[in-house]
């Protein structure tokens, strides 16, 4: 990329061709003030405070932030001019802007109040017209209070450039101007909360964070959400150990879910003490108590039964270092190899094996994206999200496969309007043979031509779609999939070997594998597979399975079905946050401490292994899941001493080659997986279990199992119908 | 219609002239009452409407009616200009049907402009 | 040294006197001066047409002013030999006027069309615009027909260039400039846009050549389009001005089945399609990139310039937009060549200008004049002067992103540079003239209220600013003035100027900076003393007869609808405060100011 010389301040300095001056000035380090800048959008130039003096222009002043640089321009960003001009739009702003300070949340981080304080604004020249206008209570989740509003238009410019929604608008005109939706009804959107984020006054804030802190009271702890597969980095800003609310790490993106969601563990009906059942009816005990309850029966049932009857069901949402301790109880001290997660059954084929993520934040690097799926932004918002910006800032061309409508259509270069596994025929057919319809044509000729394409592969996948994706990358030159990951841990717990047929690092079980785990992990292993999550449910009514440890999941309350099958089990153990459907049906409930609440590693649908930080103390008496797993092993007589996660996640690295070297924050590379490119299938099928998942709300967006239903907040999107 | 080519642009041109100028045993007069916004908005319809009923009333067929824009001195509309062959076109400002009707007893149907209701004679100055 | 002839001969060499001949009858004037030796004392000069078409060949014989009409070549040696030798005039060839012909005044006796050249009112009251065939018949097409057989876009280019002609919208950019700027962008779909928005109060410019001649800017558009090389136009007209969308609907119809425009105009190959987009009631859409906004479907709102137009316009494609006015002046340049065109004008100011005169003049209308011509022969001759004998106070220019020119600077040539230097600015021709009766503050007052209602709201300071400065002129004119207000003024309209978006925030102060420059003293009137001087400002009005000043001659007194007045003959005139409602009609009756 070409430079040129642009002096700022006196100082010069080497900039990229194309630079605006406002870029060329924060490179010099000089400070130019902004109100409707940011780095996300492009250039407005509403506010008129970046202004700057360059030398040999006709006009007195140039806006910084639109203006281009040119080689050889000479910039001041500071002048007596400057500062006056500076004051008068502040001067001009406070005319109307309300003095809320006091009761605005966004004080202590307001773009106006850091500015007046830092140009020394005093009495105004200005008689204040402050006309009242009433904020709106009405809509969910976001709070708007017009009369603080600037109309720097950056939830306008969000909302349409990053989200392509584009719920707000300019609305009216001069000094009616207003920020609103069409007629002023309240917000039908996404809820991502983008635009509050960007805000620069407190025009737009939360019900979740309304009075609850002061912005200089909080502590941000960094961590990860715990809903999807795009595993968005989190801050969690406590007051006083105890969570207020939730911004975006890196500044990226959050979705409602991550933003707002996570009020699901502050919820009344968090479990803080173990359950045992006692005449049929579940009352409280102590840890001893209940450790106690479940290793006798699981001993006793072994003894009687054999290691095959009893299984695990592992969870999707719990930390890596969780996961590996629960199948290495499982197979080092029960000596079962029946653990698996119900999760596979809403798994794409191929994942892991012919679909390895690209990294998200790489998505515009990619000439075409051919986005199978069209529930893309509600199953992985960041995803969707990427694909915008892909669109909008990179101008890249999006082919659609979408029956219906959606925002995706409306930054769509082609589309195809039909089903997943027709559309992918269609394309096959006009790349091999050139015939088809239009928009098949068009599609294939653009998939042809680019250099390399991106390819969103659904959430799930039936059996000829899969080969056909197949078909259709082999046509192409180069291709990075997208596969839609829906559950925040799921790939770290294929990673740590919740399976019944492979160890931790997708080591297929057999007598070699077998040999090397039970030297390092110094245990004798069962020496047969174990039974899938189907095979397991399908097992209790005949008596096959005596035994299920269930942690972290609610397969009762996903599949109603699944109730009766659970009471046939002998003896069932629930470890979850809350009192779900599943462990009502326990005979021993463990309070389980939630993601906020303790430490570790997930690792998203790149495969990024990313650290968990605990930002809250665990309430009542829940307990990590490793702990209390491990206290259950050593009552039973197994030999596991982790003193915390850390310890963990060395063995971890020692065990699984794909995260010996990997740093935090890195993705682990294809290469490092035995299983690439090979033909296993790490999905499940069945035709009877999971097949009338409950949808908790109208929009996939705002569902995500059950944990999300404790959640307040989305609870008040309208959308949302079920009562919990 | 058929598509032209500049050799027609000429030809348009010249056959308009012979068949519109004013001349005996052609268009004796031609009326223009002056339609833009200003004499529209002035009542240059109900001026319209006179000179068609007196033109009907008159019976005679070497009368042309034609109507153009605003003519530039808005404050009189409405206004029309009358031209009969051979000399200069008059102007006449802020008109009412009464006055139209004498304009077209005595200056159409027998040559003699009503000096009283006439602004100017002769066309502007333009290339 | 010039010779001093005594004699001129004035040809005409418009269209009508050449087709029948009068260029043949010059050359024949100028064999028999030389034969008879005169051509040192008789000049012959070619002019333009003045009107009397049906009788060409005409020529007019000066200092006599004696008037020839259908003079044919082999008439030439009698004619001279009667007139320049005998110095008797020729009857057979005098124009015989009818009976009447002394009693009403002919056009350039009378001072409203004397002073006038129209150029881009070139077809004014003599076609329908309804009916190509009249617009053809008029030389309609033959530029756009030359500039895409005969001429090159660089040419094209050129030529504009030199004629000088600048943007009529107001900003007054070299039209041939735009067009290079963009013809150099590489590209195959560019845009040809007009801006028909024209949404100052009191301008009425371009809705009348929208109406009499839309032929006239599709014409002006074509050859815009083949010097950029864009096939595709869009004209935008505000709807409120549903006469023009009709008349240039029709046009482009009418154009288009007779192939003048759509595929390959008269088979030349070039295509271009223009389409009407309607505005919906915002002046702010009249700004370049705002225009482009709307008609993209997006909210009215301006952007940032680079990029500018030129190079990133409409959909992010090259364009030019440019005004009504400027494309209805583009015919006449390429079918009469640059050098007539900068023939008239001033140095940086060539070519006519269409003014819209309103206000307190006696002849409010159209008129088109050469630039450079003094603003006192606007006002004066052809707007025959203040209305009801009132005195001229000052002119609005520019509409309310131009200023008042006060009486004292009535001498000023109108052209870009010398309005500029007054203060106000050219605009787009729409000139208001005030009296003594006008009140400057609430003057700008009402230019304020027209763009603060405007402004789009993306900036602060129009958006903020505007209202603030209204909301002080307000005060000003109900008399809550402040000391300091002034200033005040001053300082924050030249600071909104300065830091404003686009070109309505950077002129809408201009009415409050020129009156304040040209009429301080009724500012600080109304401040200071609570007084309005025009008597305007109905709260700073006492309603109180100056006894020291009353005629006594009773106009106040007729005119009071409530009897509040109270008056006798020979009497000095008295308000009862309790009846007056204060409607002025007194105050307006009064010719002396003799009520406060």
């Amino acid at each position: 990329m070409p430079n040129m010389t642009v002096t700022v301040d006196g100082k010069k300095i080497e900039v990229p061709l194309g630079s605006t001056i406002l870029e060329a000035c924060t490179a010099a380090g000089s400070r130019v003030p902004t109100l409707c800048h940011d780095n996300k959008l492009h250039p407005f130039g509403a506010c008129r405070i970046c202004l700057v003096e360059v030398e040999g222009t006709p006009r007195k002043f140039t806006p910084s932030c639109t203006t281009p640089a040119t080689d050889n321009m000479v910039v001041k960003t500071t002048s007596p001019g400057l500062i006056e001009a500076r004051r008068m739009v502040l001067e001009l702003l406070l005319i109307k802007h309300p003095l809320d300070c006091p009761v605005c949340d966004k004080a202590g981080e307001c773009s106006l109040q850091d500015l007046v304080h830092e140009y020394g604004l005093g009495p105004s020249r200005f008689d204040a017209e402050k006309g009242y206008l009433p904020p709106d209570y009405e809509s969910a989740i976001i709070e708007r209070n017009i009369s603080r509003c600037i109309l720097c238009g950056k939830c306008v410019r969000i909302c349409d450039e990053q989200n392509a929604v584009g719920e707000w608008a300019f609305t009216r005109r001069g000094t009616r101007a207003r920020i609103s939706t069409d007629f002023d009804r309240p917000l039908d959107c996404e809820f991502c909360g983008e635009c509050v984020e960007i805000c620069p006054v407190g025009a737009l804030t939360t019900r979740q964070f309304k009075y609850k802190a002061r912005s200089w009271n909080l502590e941000g702890t960094a961590s990860v959400c715990n809903y999807c597969g795009c595993g968005c980095g989190v801050s969690y800003e406590t007051r006083e150990g105890r969570i207020m609310r939730v911004g975006p790490a890196r500044s990226n993106y959050l979705c409602t879910k991550g933003r707002f969601g996570w009020d699901a563990v502050h919820h009344a009906e968090r479990l803080t003490t173990p359950k045992m059942r006692v005449n049929g009816e579940l009352v409280d005990c102590t840890w001893d108590e209940a450790l106690s309850i479940i290793a006798t029966n699981l001993k006793v049932i072994k003894s009687r039964h054999g290691a095959e009857k009893i299984g695990g069901l592992g969870s999707v949402r719990t930390t890596n270092e969780d996961s590996y301790v629960f199948q290495k109880f499982l197979r080092t001290v029960v000596e079962t190899n029946n653990i698996d997660t119900l999760a596979r059954l809403k798994t794409p084929k191929g994942l892991n094996t012919t679909f390895f993520s690209g990294e998200l934040n790489k998505m515009a690097s990619h000439e075409v994206i051919l986005v199978l799926d069209k529930n893309v932004g509600e199953i992985n918002p960041l995803t969707g999200i990427e694909i915008v910006r892909a669109v909008n800032k990179k101008d890249r061309k999006l082919i659609l496969v979408n029956e219906e409508f959606n925002k995706f259509n409306k930054i769509a270069t082609v589309v195809l309007p039909t089903s997943t596994v027709n559309a992918l025929e269609d394309l096959v057919k006009a790349l091999s043979s050139g015939a088809g319809s239009e928009e098949a044509k068009r599609a294939a000729a653009m998939l042809k031509a680019a250099k390399n394409v991106a390819i969103i592969v659904p959430a799930q996948l039936s059996n000829n779609e899969f080969p056909l994706i197949r078909d259709l990358a082999g046509k192409l030159t180069e291709v990075t999939y997208y596969p839609l990951v829906r559950r925040s841990n799921f790939q770290g717990s294929l990673d740590m070997g919740v399976m019944p047929s492979y160890y931790p690092g997708y080591r297929k079980i057999d007598e070699a594998s077998t040999a090397d785990f039970a030297g390092l992990w110094n245990a004798v292993l069962p020496e047969t597979t174990g039974m899938n999550a189907v095979e397991m449910i399908k097992a209790i009514t005949p008596g096959k399975l005596a035994a299920l440890y269930i942690m972290g999941d609610d397969p009762a309350g996903s599949d109603p079905g699944l109730k009766g099958i659970l009471q046939k089990l002998e003896f069932l153990v629930v470890q979850d946050i809350f009192l779900t459907e599943t462990a009502k049906l326990a005979h021993v409930v463990l309070p389980a401490a939630s993601s906020t609440e303790k430490s570790g590693t997930f690792t998203n649908l790149e495969r990024r292994l990313q650290q968990v930080n605990k930002a809250e103390e665990p309430i009542g008496e829940s307990r990590p899941d490793w702990e209390i797993i491990q206290d259950i092993a050593r009552k039973m007589g197994g030999s596991m001493k982790y003193g915390s996660t850390r310890d963990i996640l060395a063995e971890i690295r020692s065990v699984v080659p794909a995260y010996k070297d990997l740093a935090l924050g890195a993705c682990w590379s294809r290469e490092k997986s035995p299983l690439a490119g090979m033909a296993d299938d790490l999905s499940l099928t069945s035709d009877s279990i999971m097949k009338q998942e409950v949808i908790t709300a109208e929009r996939l967006l705002f569902s995500s199992g059950m944990t999300i239903t404790r959640s307040h907040e989305i609870r008040t999107i309208r959308h949302y119908k079920i009562e919990v | 219609m058929a598509k032209l080519t500049i050799a027609d642009l000429k030809k348009i041109k010249e056959e308009y002239h012979a068949n519109q100028a004013l001349r005996e045993g052609g268009f004796r007069v031609k009326i223009t009452v002056h339609m833009g916004t200003c004499g529209i908005a002035a009542g240059a319809r109900t001026i319209m409407n006179t000179v068609m009923e007196e033109l009907a009333k008159s019976d005679k067929k070497d009368i042309a009616i034609t109507t153009s824009g605003c003519a530039g001195l808005c404050s009189q509309e409405p206004m029309a200009t009358i031209e009969l062959a051979g000399e200069p076109p008059v102007k006449y400002i802020a008109l009412t049907e009464e006055k139209m009707r004498r304009i077209f007893t005595e200056h159409v149907m027998s040559g003699k402009p009503v000096k009283e209701f006439a602004l100017v004679q002769g066309h502007e100055t333009t290339y | 040294m010039e010779t001093t002839y005594r004699s001129n001969i004035m040809i005409c060499a418009g269209t009508g006197c050449v087709a029948n001949g009068s260029l043949k009858v010059k050359d024949a004037l100028e064999t028999e001066l030389i034969k008879r030796n005169l051509q040192k004392e008789v000049k012959i000069v070619l002019t333009g047409c003045n009107g009397f078409c049906a009788k060409g060949p005409v020529m007019v014989v000066y200092p006599e002013d004696i008037f020839y009409q259908l003079v044919k070549p082999e008439d030439v040696p009698h004619l001279v030999e009667e007139h320049f030798i005998k110095g008797r005039p020729v009857q057979k060839f005098l124009y015989t006027p009818p009976a009447q012909k002394d009693a009403i005044p002919v056009m350039n006796e009378i001072p409203f069309f004397k002073h006038q050249v129209l150029r881009a009112l070139r077809n004014r009251s003599l076609i329908d615009a309804e009916k190509i065939e009249e617009y053809i018949a008029r030389d309609g097409y033959m530029a756009a027909a030359k500039a895409l057989t005969e001429m090159t876009p660089e040419q094209i280019v050129s030529e504009m260039k030199k004629s000088g002609l600048r943007g009529r919208g107001g900003a007054g950019f070299l039209t041939g400039l735009k067009w290079e700027l963009c013809a150099r962008v590489p590209g195959d779909i560019k845009y040809i846009l007009c801006n028909g928005d024209e949404g100052d109060p009191g301008a009425f410019m371009d809705r009348s050549v929208m109406e009499a001649d839309p032929h006239s800017v599709l014409e002006g558009m074509i050859i815009a389009a083949k010097a950029i090389n864009a096939h595709y136009g869009y004209i935008y007209v505000r709807a409120e001005y549903p006469l023009a969308v009709h008349r240039l609907q029709l046009a482009i119809e009418q154009a288009k089945d007779r192939g003048l425009l759509g595929k390959d105009i008269l088979g030349t190959g070039f295509d271009l399609d223009i389409e009407i987009y309607q505005g919906a009631g915002a002046f702010v859409c009249g700004e370049e990139t705002a225009l482009m906004a709307s008609i993209e479907g997006k909210r009215g709102m301006p952007r940032a310039k680079p990029p500018f137009p030129a190079v990133k316009g409409l959909w992010m494609r090259p364009s030019v937009l440019n005004n009504v006015e400027t494309f209805a002046n583009v015919p006449p340049v390429i079918l009469h060549g640059a050098d007539w065109f900068a023939s008239l004008g001033t140095e940086k100011s060539k070519g006519t200008k269409v003014f819209a005169l309103s206000g307190a003049l006696n002849n409010i209308g159209l008129v088109e004049v050469p630039m450079g011509i003094p603003l006192k022969t606007i006002i004066y001759d052809i707007g025959g002067g203040v209305k009801n004998n009132r005195k001229f106070k000052a002119v609005q220019m520019g509409g309310p992103s131009g200023g008042c020119i006060p009486a004292s600077l009535i001498d000023t040539p109108v052209d870009y540079e010398n309005i500029n230097k007054t203060g106000a600015i050219m605009g787009s021709g729409g000139m208001v003239v005030m009296d003594e009766t006008t009140c400057m503050p609430a003057m700008a007052k009402f230019f304020l209220e027209f763009t603060e209602d405007e402004s789009c709201g993306k900036c602060v300071p129009c958006r903020v600013g505007n209202k603030t400065l209204l909301t002080i002129l307000q005060r000003i004119t109900s008399g809550e003035g402040r000391e300091g207000d002034i200033e005040l003024l001053l300082n924050l309209s030249q600071q909104i100027k300065d830091t404003s978006l686009c070109g309505l925030g950077q002129t809408s102060p201009n009415p409050v900076l020129t009156t304040i420059k040209y009429f301080r003293d009724e500012y600080e009137a109304h401040i200071k003393e609570h007084r309005c001087p025009a008597r305007v400002c109905t709260p700073l009005v006492k309603f109180v007869v100056d006894k020291d000043k009353c005629k006594k001659c009773g106009q106040c007194f007729r005119a009071c609808p409530t009897g509040a007045l109270k008056w006798e003959k020979g009497q000095v005139a008295y308000i009862d405060p309790e009846k007056c409602t204060k409607c002025k009609s007194c105050i307006k009756a009064c010719r002396f100011w003799s009520i406060d």
